[in-house]
């Protein structure tokens, strides 16, 4: 399959947007497990690059340039929802009021993800999914890529282990019915 | 195989069908995005910088206040001479 065409973000953020929206949704879903918080993050992250367009330098696709504003943008978030939740936890209120059934709804992968950092999801995701390289991930994320490559590794790992026992949990419980 | 029965990709293979899966119901908005662009941004460090200004002139208005009113540690402090100890 031929690859589509680099976008100039400078000149085509309009089309740069709608190509890569789901692609950046999908990475900002992925570090806060919320489908309607992912859409406002990605929103915003589209805002920030919108006014650093010209700042762009084509060194790496711009798709990474948007998944490096978006993990950050993501990373921001998830700490000021910390903050919040230490300075104020009888105000903090979280994204929906099913804090416990959306915990409940939780897919196996997205347990296996949730045992990981924000930051480490990211990286799963950004390599395992969207196929960037451990340099390219490493750009992204902002951290050496002999370290990409060990927390990857570590990841997988545990997310397996999980995986394993959801699934052994799930088999016990199916079979005590 | 490996010892739990998966194919060492079974892994990265359910990451690539469900991430595949996740959809946005909204999907993008183009003139909410230049709705959000026109809007000025959050500067927060305007806010800490403007915070920080206007404590520290509350601090020296009141410290210019007290010592001139002669109102607290500022006050200056009568000398107890050695005599007036023994008198």
């Amino acid at each position: 399959m031929e690859k589509p065409a680099e976008l100039d973000p400078a000149t085509q953020f309009r089309e740069l947007y709608e190509r890569e929206y789901r692609s950046v949704y999908r990475t900002v879903r992925a570090m806060v497990f919320d489908s309607s918080l992912a859409e406002d993050l990605c929103q915003e992250c589209f805002v920030r690059a919108f006014r650093s367009r010209d700042k762009y330098k084509p060194t790496g696709p711009p798709g990474a340039w948007l998944h490096r504003i978006a993990v950050n943008v993501a990373i921001s978030h998830l700490r000021r929802e910390k903050l919040a939740r230490v300075i104020a936890p009888k105000l903090w209120v979280g994204a929906g009021s099913g804090g416990y059934e959306r915990v409940e709804a939780k897919t196996l992968l997205e347990r296996g993800l949730d045992k990981l950092s924000p930051k480490v999801r990211a990286a799963v995701v950004l390599h395992y999914f969207h196929g960037y390289t451990r340099d390219e991930v490493a750009r992204i994320l902002g951290i050496p890529s002999g370290t990409v490559a060990s927390r990857i590794a570590k990841a997988m790992v545990v997310m397996r282990e999980e995986l394993v026992e959801s699934e052994q949990t799930g088999v016990a419980a199916r079979s005590g019915e | 195989m490996n010892a739990t029965g998966d194919h060492p990709d079974e892994l990265v293979r359910r990451i690539q069908s469900e991430i595949s899966s996740w959809t946005p119901e909204r999907g993008p908005r183009w003139a909410e995005l230049n709705r959000g662009v026109e809007e000025r941004p959050r500067q927060i460090f305007k806010v800490y910088a403007l915070g920080a200004t206007a404590l520290a002139a509350i601090l020296f208005v009141a410290f210019l206040a007290m010592a001139a009113f002669n109102v607290g540690t500022l006050v200056s402090q009568p000398v107890v001479s050695q005599s007036q100890i023994h008198r």
